[in-house]
C-alpha cells in the first residue's frame, strides 16, 4: 500500500480545496442566477472523490450521480468545461445541454451525471460487461448515494455484477440523508456493507471524512476488482455540510448535527495532519485556496465568454447525424404538394 | 426567440469578488422569483467571514438563511425586513475585505452585472437587449476547417459559415449544417398545386358547392389566378360565389325524437290539466324518522315515496293507467310508471319502473336508484325501456313549483310534481305554514274527464297520507 | 426465396448477426438454456456459447441498463425483453438513459443497442400479457421503433438495426412467430425507415403495421369482392414514420384508415391521422378513420378478446364507412 507522502498529501489537499471552492462558487453563482435549475453540492464529501479518483487508471470508467461536480473535476475534466456546462454554454463538457446533473466526458471515461437515483448502476454493470467481453483490464467505478439502496435497480445491479463476475467497484457515498429522508427511516437494515456483502462481494465501510483512509481503502479495493475481475462494494461514511440542493430549508436535520460533522471537515483533518508532520505551514489552506480561486475565476470567465448553442441545432444529436459528406444515393422524397421531406 | 447574433456574445465578465459591492436577493431554488427579508442577523458596520449567515429570507416554500461568499463589512441595508423584492434586487451594501495574501480588488463597476429580467426563466440567455451586440467578436471555435465543397455550397446559398455551429467532427461545418441554415432563412413557400392537377378545395367548400350546384373546380381556377395565388378554395369563396349560407346543423337525434313525440302529443291529444296542492309535511316527517335509523345507502328519497303514491292512485283509478289506441282506451294490466329523467348532457330519457304498485317504498327506491344510474351511464336495459302505462315528471328537484306536462302518447295521463315548498295552509279557521307539493294531472279528454282526474289526485293524496305509517295502506 | 416461420426467420437473423460480428451478443431471460420463451433462440447457446448467449436474472432494469452500458463500451448487444409487458420494468433505463444519452452529452455517448421484444394480444393471455406499447415508445425522441409485419422483415430487419448507431426497439408480434411467409435468401436492402405498399389499390389507403398487417390484407381481399380496391401500407418503422409513402398513397386514393392494435385514444393511429390531415388535407374525400383496440384491458375469454381487438370485419366496416365519407358512425370495437 502506498504510504502518504508530503506530495500525495499536497495533491489530496489541492484536490479537495479545488472541489470545495468550486462548489462554493457555484452556490454563489446560482444565487446570482447565473446557474439555473437544480444544483447539488458536494461540500463536506470531497475526501471521497479525492481519495477514490486517485486510485483509478485513466482507462477505467466512472459513472456518477447528480452530485458529481467533484468527481468530474478530479477525473480531470477541466474546470473551464465544467463551469461552462453549469452555465449552459456550448463549450461545456456536455455541450451545454446537460447542466449540473449531466456532466459527460467520454474521452476521460466519465459517463455522467445521472438524475435518477440508482439509474447509473445498470450502466456501470454494462460498461464493465463490455470491458470483460473485450478482455480489457479496465474497471468501472460507480458512485451513488445511500438512497440508491432503496431502489430496485441497486439490487438488480449488485446481483448481476456478482453473478457474472464483472469488474464494478460500487462506491456508496453514505451521507445519511436521501434528500430529506434519513437512512434509518428508509432502510430496515442500515448496515449497508453487510447487505452489500450478502450479494456475494467484498464490502468495506470507510471513514469518508479521512481522505487518506479513503485513498488506502480505494487502492485496495481497486486492486481487488482489477485482479479478481469481480465486483466490490465500498461504503463511504460521509456527510454533506450543505443542503440537498439549493432550495432545501433542511428541516429534517438538526443544526447541531451539521456542526458536529463540520468538526470533521476533511480538509481541516488533512491540514492538521500535514502541519503536525511538518509537511505544511498552518496557513497552507489559505494559500491553496488563493491558487484555486484564481483557477476558478478563470473558469467563470471562460464560461461567461462561451456562446449559447444556436437553437437551430436543437435537433442535432437526437440521433447520430449521418455525415453529409457521404451523400445518400436516394434522392430526397417529394411529398405530393411539392415540398421536400 | 432571441436574436442569434446577440445571444452569441459574451456578457461582460466579472470576477467573483466584484459582486461584493452589493448583497442581492439570491435565487434559492429553481422557481423562486421573489423573497422577503424576515430578519437581518447582522448590523451595519459588522465584519463578516466568508460563509457567514447574514439574514433570513422567506420564500413561498420556507425560510432560508443566506450567506455572504467572502469576508466583508456590512454597509447599509437597502431593504427592510418585511419587504418583498424580486430576486437580484440589491438588499445591502458591502465593503469587501481583502483576504489575507491578496491585493485588494478595485471596487467593481456597479453596472458590471445586471440581473436578468426573468430570474425564473431557466433557459433564457443573458439579457437579449444587451446593447453591446458585438458582431465581429468570433466565437472561440470559429476556426472551422470546412471542405471546399461546403464552402462553395455556403456561397451559393448565401450562408455565413463563420456564424454556424458545425455538427461535424471537431465542430466542423458540414453540408447539412449549410442546408439547414439556408432553408431556415428561405421564405415560406406557397404550396404548389397537386401533381395530379386536382384542385385544392376544402371539404366544407365542396359540400357547399355541391348543394349550391356550383363547380368547385371552376372556382379553384378563379381563385388560383386571383390575388391570393395558390390559396385553396374555402367555404367563404363558395358563399361569395353565390351559395347560400348553410342552415343550422341538424338537431341531435334525441332532441329530434322528443320533438316528434311532443309535436304528436299536442295536436293529437285533447289535454286537460288539473292541479292539487298536497300537504306532505307529515309524510316527510315520517320519512325522516325512517331515514334517521338507516345508513345513507339505504335511505329513501321523497321522489320514491311520491312515485309510490302515484302507483297507488293508478291502481285505484285504472282509467288513467293505459293507452288510447284504435279509437278506444285499453287499460293496462299493470302499473308501469315512466319516470322522466333529465340528462346532464341535455335532453330527457324515460325509463320504466314496472309493476310499481306492487313495490313497497324500499323496493321503489331501489328501482329508482338503479334506473337513474343506468340512465346516467347510458346503459339502460331493454326492460328499462318497456312501454309505460302512465308517466311521472318530477321537476321539483329543478325548482319548478308546478308542472303541467304533455302526455306521452299513447298513454292517457301524465302526473306532474313540483318542488316541496313552504306554503300558507288554511286549517278550518286557522292558518299555518305547511310543506306542500303541487301535483298536477294532465289527462287525455278522450279517455277521461276532469272528474276522473280529480279522483286520481285525491287517491294520490290519500295514498301519500297513509304511507310510512305503522298500519298498512 | 425460402418459406419459413417468423421464429425461424428471427433465429436465422440472430445467427447471421452473431456470426458476422463478434461484438454482437444476445442477453435476456431464458434466451439460452430454455431456448427462448418463444423458441426463437433455440440452439444458439450451443452454437455460440454462454459468453454470447447470456441468460439473465429477472432483472429487466439491470440487464437493459447493462445493455446500454455495454453498447456505450463498444459492444453491439441485442437485449431481449421477453414481452413488451415487462419492458415497463426497464422504462427508466430505456427512456431516461438510452433515449437521452446522446443528446444530453452533445453527441459523446452513442447507444448502439437493439432491444427485441414480443408484443400484442390475441392469444388469450389476459390484460397484463397482451399490451401493445409500440405507439407509446414511438413517442420518445432518441429511440427508433420497428414493427416487422412480414416474415421477410423478421429475417432482414435485425441486421440493419444492429448497424444503426442509435437504440432500436423491434416489436415482434407474438402471433407472427408461427406464421409462414416467403423470405428472400439475400438482404433485399430496404431501408429501415421505409414503409412499403403491400397491396396496391385505388379506392382507399389502409395504413397499418406489425401484427395487424395480415388482418388488413385479409380485409382488403374481402373488400375487393365488394368492388372496393384497397391499398395496404405496412409502416415497418414507427419512429421515424415514413410520411412520403403514406402521403403519396393517400393523395392517390383520397381516403385513409389507420389500423393499430394499440388502444384508440391517444395512440399511434391518431398520430398518423394527424399527419395525413396536415400534409394531404386537400386530397381527402373522407375523414381519416381509425380502427384500434377497444378502450379496455384485454380480457381473457376468446370472444371478448376478439371483440376488443381490430378484426377483419372491423377493418372492412371502417373501409366501407370511409368510402361513404362517414367514419364517425362506424362501429367501434366493444360497442355494439
Amino acid at each position: 500500500m502506498t504510504r502518504p507522502t508530503a506530495e500525495t498529501r499536497t495533491e489530496a489537499l489541492r484536490a479537495m480545496v479545488l472541489v470545495r471552492r468550486f462548489e462554493e462558487r457555484c452556490a454563489q453563482l446560482y444565487q446570482e442566477t447565473r446557474i439555473h435549475g437544480f444544483l447539488h453540492l458536494y461540500v463536506g464529501e470531497e475526501a471521497v472523490a479525492a481519495g477514490t479518483m486517485a486510485a483509478l487508471d485513466t482507462a477505467d470508467n466512472v459513472v456518477g450521480t447528480y452530485r458529481e461536480h467533484g468527481h468530474a473535476l478530479l477525473r480531470g475534466v477541466p474546470a473551464t468545461a465544467v463551469m461552462a456546462e453549469m452555465f449552459g454554454r456550448v463549450d461545456g463538457c456536455s455541450g451545454g445541454r446537460g447542466g449540473s446533473m449531466h456532466l459527460f466526458d467520454t474521452a476521460r471515461h466519465f459517463y455522467g451525471g445521472n438524475a435518477i437515483v440508482g439509474g447509473g448502476l445498470p450502466l456501470a454493470v454494462g460498461l464493465a460487461l463490455a470491458d470483460r467481453m473485450k478482455d480489457r483490464p479496465a474497471i468501472t467505478a460507480c458512485f451513488f448515494g445511500e438512497g440508491a439502496v432503496a431502489e430496485g435497480e441497486f439490487h438488480e445491479s449488485m446481483n448481476l455484477a456478482a453473478l457474472w463476475n464483472l469488474p464494478v467497484l460500487f462506491c456508496c457515498e453514505n451521507n445519511l440523508y436521501a434528500m430529506g429522508t434519513a437512512l434509518d427511516r428508509s432502510e430496515a437494515n442500515t448496515d449497508l456493507s453487510l447487505r452489500a456483502a450478502s450479494y456475494g462481494m467484498p464490502a468495506w465501510p470507510v471513514d469518508g471524512m479521512d481522505v487518506e483512509a479513503v485513498a488506502a481503502t480505494a487502492e485496495r479495493a481497486v486492486a481487488y476488482v482489477r485482479n479478481s475481475g469481480g465486483p466490490a462494494f465500498l461504503e463511504f461514511r460521509t456527510y454533506r455540510f450543505r443542503a440537498h440542493s439549493m432550495y432545501d430549508p433542511e428541516l429534517y436535520r438538526d443544526k447541531s448535527e451539521v456542526a458536529t460533522w463540520r468538526g470533521r471537515d476533511p480538509i481541516d483533518l488533512l491540514v492538521e495532519r500535514m502541519v503536525e508532520a511538518g509537511q505544511a505551514d498552518p496557513d497552507v489552506r489559505a494559500q491553496v485556496e488563493a491558487e484555486v480561486d484564481a483557477e476558478i475565476d478563470a473558469a467563470v470567465a471562460f464560461a461567461d465568454a462561451s456562446p449559447w448553442e444556436d437553437p437551430d441545432e436543437l435537433l442535432t444529436h437526437v440521433y447520430a447525424d449521418v455525415s453529409p459528406d457521404v451523400s445518400p444515393d436516394v434522392s430526397p422524397d417529394v411529398s405530393p404538394d411539392g415540398g421536400t421531406r | 426567440m432571441t436574436d442569434t447574433a446577440a445571444s452569441r456574445t459574451s456578457t461582460s465578465s466579472t470576477t467573483a469578488h466584484t459582486s461584493a459591492v452589493e448583497l442581492r436577493m439570491p435565487a434559492l431554488g429553481a422557481d423562486m422569483t421573489e423573497g422577503r427579508i424576515v430578519e437581518w442577523l447582522v448590523e451595519p458596520g459588522d465584519s463578516v467571514e466568508r460563509g457567514e449567515i447574514v439574514a433570513v429570507v422567506e420564500t413561498d416554500k420556507a425560510d432560508i438563511e443566506i450567506e455572504v461568499f467572502q469576508a466583508a463589512t456590512i454597509g447599509r441595508f437597502l431593504v427592510e425586513p418585511g419587504e418583498v423584492v424580486p430576486v437580484g434586487t440589491p438588499i445591502a451594501e458591502l465593503r469587501a475585505a481583502a483576504p489575507a495574501g491578496r491585493p485588494e480588488e478595485p471596487p467593481a463597476d456597479a453596472d458590471a452585472e445586471q440581473p436578468p429580467a426573468d430570474a425564473d426563466e431557466a433557459t433564457q440567455p443573458q439579457p437579449a437587449d444587451d446593447a453591446t451586440a458585438d458582431q465581429d467578436s468570433p466565437a472561440p471555435h470559429a476556426m472551422h476547417v470546412t471542405s471546399p465543397l461546403v464552402r462553395h455550397l455556403a456561397e451559393q446559398r448565401q450562408v455565413d459559415i463563420a456564424h454556424l455551429h458545425g455538427t461535424g467532427p471537431g465542430g466542423r461545418v458540414t453540408r447539412s449544417d449549410v442546408e439547414r441554415a439556408a432553408s431556415a432563412s428561405a421564405p415560406a413557400s406557397t404550396p404548389a398545386p397537386a401533381p395530379g392537377g386536382r384542385a385544392r378545395v376544402t371539404p366544407r367548400a365542396r359540400r357547399l358547392a355541391e348543394t349550391a350546384g356550383i363547380s368547385a373546380e371552376r372556382l379553384a381556377e378563379t381563385v388560383a389566378h386571383g390575388v391570393a395565388h395558390g390559396r385553396p378554395v374555402t367555404g367563404a369563396d363558395v358563399l361569395d360565389a353565390g351559395a347560400d349560407e348553410p342552415g343550422p346543423p341538424p338537431p341531435d337525434p334525441m332532441r329530434r325524437r322528443i320533438a316528434e313525440l311532443m309535436a304528436r302529443s299536442w295536436p293529437e291529444i285533447p289535454h286537460y290539466h288539473l292541479e292539487r296542492r298536497l300537504d306532505v309535511g307529515g309524510l316527510l316527517d315520517r320519512l325522516r324518522t325512517l331515514n334517521e335509523q338507516r345508513s345513507v345507502a339505504d335511505r329513501v328519497l321523497p321522489a320514491a315515496v311520491l312515485l309510490a303514491g302515484v302507483a297507488a292512485a293508478a291502481r285505484r283509478v285504472p282509467e288513467c293507467n293505459g293507452w288510447w289506441r284504435d279509437d278506444r282506451f285499453h287499460a293496462a294490466d299493470h302499473v308501469d310508471i315512466g319516470v322522466v329523467l333529465s340528462l346532464r348532457s341535455g335532453g330527457v330519457i324515460v325509463p320504466t319502473i314496472a309493476n310499481a304498485d306492487e313495490l313497497d317504498v324500499d323496493a321503489m327506491m331501489g328501482r329508482l336508484r338503479e334506473v337513474v344510474e343506468r340512465a346516467r351511464r347510458g346503459r339502460l336495459r331493454g326492460s328499462d325501456l318497456a312501454e309505460a302505462s302512465i308517466t311521472v315528471t318530477n321537476l321539483g328537484d329543478q325548482g319548478a313549483d308546478a308542472v303541467f306536462g304533455v302526455i306521452h302518447p299513447p298513454q292517457v295521463a301524465l302526473v306532474g310534481l313540483g318542488a316541496v315548498r313552504d306554503d300558507v295552509w288554511a286549517d278550518g279557521d286557522s292558518v299555518r305554514v305547511a310543506r306542500t307539493v303541487r301535483a298536477s294531472l294532465s289527462g287525455d279528454h278522450r279517455a277521461t274527464d276532469g272528474l276522473t282526474g280529480s279522483v286520481f289526485l285525491a287517491e294520490m293524496n290519500r295514498a301519500l297520507d297513509r304511507l310510512l305509517r305503522e298500519e298498512t295502506p | 426465396m425460402t418459406t419459413m416461420t417468423g421464429r425461424q426467420a428471427m433465429r436465422a437473423a440472430l445467427q447471421a448477426a452473431l456470426q458476422a460480428d463478434e461484438r454482437v451478443f444476445l442477453m435476456g431471460e431464458d434466451v439460452g438454456r430454455y431456448g427462448g420463451c418463444f423458441a426463437v433462440s433455440t440452439g444458439l447457446l450451443d452454437e455460440f456459447g454462454p459468453e454470447r448467449i447470456r441468460d439473465t436474472p429477472l432483472s429487466e432494469s439491470a440487464f437493459v441498463g447493462a445493455g446500454i452500458g455495454a453498447a456505450m463500451g463498444g459492444m453491439r448487444p441485442i437485449v431481449e425483453i421477453m414481452t413488451a409487458n415487462f419492458s415497463l420494468l426497464a422504462l427508466d433505463q430505456i427512456v431516461n438513459n438510452a433515449a437521452t444519452l446522446r443528446h444530453m452529452s452533445a453527441g459523446q455517448c452513442g447507444v448502439p443497442l437493439v432491444i427485441r421484444t414480443t408484443t400484442g394480444g390475441g392469444r388469450q393471455l389476459a390484460a397484463q400479457h397482451s399490451h401493445s406499447f409500440d405507439g407509446w415508445y414511438a413517442h420518445i425522441p432518441g429511440l427508433k421503433i420497428l414493427a416487422p409485419g412480414t416474415i421477410a422483415d423478421f429475417r432482414w430487419m435485425l441486421g440493419p438495426a444492429l448497424a444503426d448507431p442509435d437504440p432500436v426497439i423491434i416489436f415482434e408480434h407474438g402471433g407472427l412467430y408461427g406464421a409462414e411467409g416467403d423470405v428472400p435468401d439475400t438482404d433485399p436492402g430496404i431501408p429501415l425507415d421505409r414503409a412499403l405498399v403491400r397491396r396496391s389499390g385505388t379506392d382507399l389507403t389502409i395504413v397499418t403495421f406489425g401484427g395487424t398487417l395480415p388482418t388488413c390484407l385479409s380485409a382488403a381481399e374481402s373488400l375487393a369482392t365488394e368492388g372496393i380496391d384497397a391499398e395496404v401500407i405496412d409502416l415497418r418503422s414507427l419512429r421515424p414514420l415514413d410520411d412520403a409513402t403514406i402521403m403519396e398513397s393517400v393523395a392517390r386514393t383520397h381516403r385513409a384508415i389507420v389500423v393499430d392494435e394499440g388502444w384508440r385514444s391517444v395512440g399511434l393511429s391518431g398520430e398518423v391521422a394527424a399527419r395525413i390531415v396536415e400534409q394531404v388535407f386537400y386530397e381527402l374525400d373522407a375523414p381519416v378513420g381509425r380502427v384500434a383496440s377497444a378502450e379496455a384491458p384485454l380480457p381473457y375469454p376468446r370472444h371478448l378478446e376478439q371483440a376488443a381487438l381490430p378484426s377483419v370485419d372491423g377493418v372492412v366496416e371502417a373501409a366501407r364507412a370511409a368510402m361513404q365519407g362517414d367514419v364517425a358512425r362506424m362501429a367501434i370495437p366493444g360497442r355494439r
